[in-house]
């Protein structure tokens, strides 16, 4: 198993680089060096302060190789944007914001506390809901609940998370009174403002997990080691939570697994909704604001994740089906 | 009698034990967003963004402006009440001397006798830093006239990045030596005297200036030439703490308490602030809105200030309605709900004690033409007919719900020198005299009468949200009735400064907020010298109009003055290299236990004047914020009903 993740590992960092370079053109190509800094330095800046600004943040440096002697008469070559750029990101010596002039690191470590109290509940309540729901509606196939079920997770998920915000925020703090709108606290308190938000993370994404996880069970269903169970006389509630549930787990699994790493990156739309200061918030305000050093970091941040949950769910595998082995 | 738990029983125990949880959950659930306040006077209120920084050399954006403002006392302040505005002391003990002398220095390669103006100010003996373990033994400082000086210093030291370096440059004696040094070493020497920066003693400053330039005391009345203690500095920006810009020390009626980023900010009163009173007179009007109520009291009333930071204009909205916020603007989306046709509140808040004030803000809206433009630039007919065939008003109607000023000049209403008789003969929506005027410009039906092609022109927008794109449509549309092509072109807005600094765009759409209500902040937007990269993006250059703003910038509100402003401000008419768009006004709510509260368009140190009635504002969350549980009740009675049926049939098949 151990040689099988290095391999991965090592694969992905092409993928990683790729991300990292893509990024830095972005970056470089669609604003000058001392657009951004104007942007920065607020009205009327003088050249000279211009100057001084672009380089501290060491953008007067050439983009890829720099052929020009350094103080010293030695050639420098890697001192350029560029490799600067990949150092910081590949090292995680992430740079200082430009709109909040704090280290990003600094601002990841405070942010990743309010995003996980909101993602991770939701992600849980979301699989210990739908999960048992889908049995029940399994249990139920054939009958009006089944059909009655399936429809509403139609409706469920043709509507986008937006609707759910705006409305449920309508519906359960505005008319309701039961939730607060918008804020949020550091601490035990925060499960005041979580409440509302997780629910409608849970209920947003219910009817795809819902229609998902049915659709699983009811292939596990037909299998032929349930037609042995109910043979064998054992109780269809035995068979639908002791052996389908477990059998279902391969494809639930590859759903759920890969969504783990990005508990982290927090939810954009209900942060932003609910005031919430996570990670997502964090997204936001630095697209608002151009702060170029928290996008890059993030979106560096983002295609890790994205390949440690890959390696995350063909590892899960083995742990849940003895027939998948890293061979 | 009670019964065993049996595994038969023990899921009902279960499930009656989670309903209760539940319930238990829902009934300690409420809407309000806040810990208890106790007895203290605590505001509510939001900003739309996290400040940027709070380091008074740095502030540059009204959001960071708002908190800086309450923390940083300048040497003097805009007035809180009177109208027109008007400067007055704050931490300095009363105005300054003046005093006008003669020079004799070269200048244009010439020998001349120059008037210089010297300024005497005198500080406050009751003026303190609050409180802060960068002091010995954590208590305040008396603030001396040298941390004033080094407050304008640290505006010309290029390794603190300040954003207001423009506002002495060339102004104060000695300062752009200064700042050359500073700037060839990459960091100043605050060693190094500057010329026009004297502190005979801790109490008194001589400032003197390269010429007379009236509006110097806006100036002092700004953040960036708030004292500064140099200990402070020197404190927070050591290694491993977190920065100057982030641990504010000052002299205001407020300190910073907590600051948790795109969350929350508070501040809390200064127990060290000075002795300082609400104010005894006010404008017309004032005392009968009860705004003299207050008069001659202690300063500040609040205790806290609770910023919480909203970027989104509807949580703001709702919160405000359920009184969890104290002061509110009118989203567009609620304007004809809330304002009637005769621009009143509507009833139904008035009913819940709602108060409206519609003030001005110091703006205006403009499109830009670029004057180094070879189609634009050189073709004054063409740019007089695009402006004809522009229509403020419908914006106004469709875009600001007609509560806009049309612009007839650069100057909006409430500062010097704006005429509300003026009358702009390119600003009538006339679009047959727009044809007329396309003809003299040689553009007949938007035809180039030399080529024979269409006239296209490109139209810059620096936002790229669907708002700004409909606006930009709006615009583009007025411009082709003329038969002209209009191209858009969206940018981020990094690309977009980087296209007026380089003055690559054709017509740019712009606004401008005043920094200070005097005219000159908006007239050296038409400065020769102070095209792109500086703000005169249209690079707009007329000789005369130069040579009267360097004598208009000198004077001090009189007649003549106001005859050299009429004089510019038809120059710009004329040369038209902008359109002149819209003055927005600025409609604010408040809830009846706000008091003290008065519209102020230029950003400062005002929350000191405001007070609220908790007791009030507890009442009205009784009333309105009460959780209405009957809607839950019945979906949960709904979904039993769902279900139970299909359980039933399900039991009854497993019992056949």
């Amino acid at each position: 198993m151990g040689l099988y993740i290095l391999r991965r590992v090592v694969l992905a960092v092409p993928t990683v680089l790729g991300v990292c370079l893509v990024t830095f053109l972005l970056f470089n190509v669609f604003a000058s060096p001392e657009a951004i800094a104007r942007k920065q330095l607020g009205k009327n800046p003088t050249a000279v302060q211009v100057k001084t600004w672009i380089t501290a943040h060491g953008m007067d440096k050439p983009m890829f190789v720099n052929l020009e002697r350094g103080r010293d008469g030695r050639l420098h070559p890697f001192d350029s944007r560029f490799w600067n750029h990949m150092r910081e990101l590949v090292l995680f010596q992430f740079p200082e914001s430009d709109y909040l002039h704090e280290k990003v690191g600094a601002l990841l470590r405070v942010k990743i506390v309010p995003s996980l109290t909101l993602t991770v509940p939701a992600f849980l309540l979301s699989i210990l809901i739908a999960l048992p729901l889908a049995l029940f509606i399994a249990y139920y196939r054939g009958t009006y609940l089944d059909r009655v079920a399936l429809f509403v997770c139609v409706i469920l998920m043709s509507i986008v998370i937006l609707n759910y915000i705006i409305l449920g925020q309508y519906l359960l703090a505005v008319v309701f009174k039961y939730f607060p709108i918008y804020g949020y606290e550091f601490g035990l308190g925060a499960w005041k403002f979580l409440l509302l938000p997780v629910i409608l993370a849970v209920a947003a994404g219910l009817g795809g997990n819902l229609r998902f996880y049915r659709t699983v069970m009811l292939n596990e269903v037909r299998a032929d080691y349930v037609r042995t169970a109910m043979a064998k006389g054992v109780s269809e509630e035995r068979i639908l939570f002791k052996h389908v549930l477990k059998n279902a787990m391969i494809p639930v699994l590859t759903v759920t697994v890969l969504s783990i790493p990005f508990l982290i990156t927090g939810s954009l739309l209900l942060e932003m909704y609910f005031g919430i200061p996570g990670m997502g918030n964090m997204m936001l305000n630095a697209v608002n604001n151009h702060d170029y050093p928290v996008i890059r970091t993030l979106v560096y941040i983002y295609s890790l994740l994205y390949i440690a949950g890959s390696i995350l769910t063909d590892i899960s595998y083995t742990l849940v089906d003895p027939r998948v082995t890293f061979e | 009698m009670l019964a065993p738990i049996t595994p038969t029983n023990r899921r009902g125990v279960l499930i009656f034990f989670a309903l209760f949880a539940l319930a238990a959950c829902l009934s300690a659930c409420s809407n309000d967003p806040y810990a208890p306040e106790g007895a203290r006077q605590r505001l509510y209120t939001a900003l739309s963004e996290d400040p940027r920084t709070l380091d008074p050399a740095q502030v540059s954006d009204t959001t960071s402006g708002e908190i800086a403002n309450q923390i940083y006392d300048a040497l003097y302040q805009e007035s809180y009440l009177d109208r027109p505005f008007r400067v007055e002391p704050s931490l300095a003990a009363g105005y300054p001397e003046k005093r006008i002398f003669y020079e004799e220095a070269m200048q244009g390669g010439v020998r001349k006798k120059i008037p210089r103006m010297e300024y005497t100010f005198r500080l406050r003996d009751d003026a303190y830093f609050q409180d802060d373990p960068c002091f010995p033994g954590g208590k305040g400082r008396r603030v001396t006239s040298k941390d004033v000086i080094y407050a304008i210093k640290r505006l010309s030291d290029p390794a603190v990045q300040a954003t207001g370096y423009w506002l002495v440059a060339g102004k104060i004696k000695g300062i752009d030596d200064f700042f050359k040094n500073a700037s060839a070493r990459g960091k100043a020497d605050y060693a190094l005297d500057i010329e026009g920066l004297k502190a005979p003693d801790d109490r008194t400053l001589v400032i003197t200036l390269t010429e007379p330039y009236p509006a110097f005391l806006y100036v002092m009345s700004m953040t960036y030439t708030a004292p500064v203690a140099r200990e402070a500095v020197e404190y927070y920006n050591a290694g491993g703490r977190d920065g100057f810009s982030r641990h504010p020390v000052g002299t205001g009626a407020y300190r910073l308490t907590s600051w948790k980023r795109q969350h929350r900010l508070v501040l809390e009163r200064n127990p060290g602030y000075g002795k300082e009173y609400y104010p005894t007179t006010g404008a017309a009007g004032d005392r009968e809105k009860g705004l003299l109520d207050d008069a001659g009291k202690r300063l500040p009333f609040l205790d806290e200030i609770w910023y919480t930071i909203i970027p989104t204009p509807q949580p703001l909205w709702l919160l405000f309605l359920q009184g969890y916020l104290d002061a509110s603007g009118i989203p567009q989306e609620q304007f004809d709900r809330v304002i009637t046709r005769q621009l009143d509140l509507s009833d139904a808040f008035v009913k819940k004690g709602i108060s409206l004030e519609i003030g001005s803000d110091l703006d205006i809206f403009y499109i830009a033409f670029n004057m180094r433009d070879p189609v634009l630039g050189k073709n004054k007919y063409l740019r007089q007919a695009l402006s004809l065939s522009y229509d403020s008003d419908l914006f106004n109607q469709i875009y600001l719900n007609g509560r806009a000023v049309n612009a007839q000049g650069p100057l909006p209403p409430g500062v010097f020198g704006y005429d509300p008789a003026l009358k702009n003969p390119y600003k009538t929506h006339d679009l047959a005299k727009a044809r007329e005027l396309m003809v003299k410009a040689g553009y007949p039906g938007g035809i180039d009468s030399r080529t024979g092609r269409q006239l296209e022109l490109t139209y810059d927008i620096g936002a790229d949200s669907p708002r700004a794109r409909e606006q930009a449509t709006f615009d583009m549309r007025c411009f082709e009735q003329l038969g002209i092509k209009m191209k858009l072109q969206v940018n981020t807005f990094s690309q977009y400064l980087e296209r007026t600094i380089k003055g690559t765009f054709q017509m740019a759409s712009s606004g401008w907020l005043a920094d200070y209500p005097d005219p000159e902040n908006f007239l050296q937007l038409f400065y020769g010298p102070n095209a792109p990269p500086n703000p005169n993006h249209a690079a707009f250059s007329n000789p005369e109009y130069d040579s009267l703003y360097e004598r208009m910038r000198t004077m001090e509100d009189t007649p003549e003055r106001l005859a050299a402003i009429k004089q510019m401000v038809a120059i710009t008419i004329e040369g038209c290299p902008w359109i002149f768009n819209v003055h927005t006004p600025s409609y604010v709510l408040r809830h009846a236990w706000y008091k003290n509260g008065k519209s102020h368009s230029i950003t400062g140190n005002y929350k000191k004047y405001l007070r609220v009635d908790p007791g009030a504002r507890k009442a009205y969350w009784r009333l309105e914020d009460r959780p209405n549980y009957t809607a839950l009740y019945a979906v949960l009675g709904f979904l039993l009903t769902v279900c139970l049926p299909a359980v039933f049939i399900k039991h009854r098949k497993r019992r056949r």
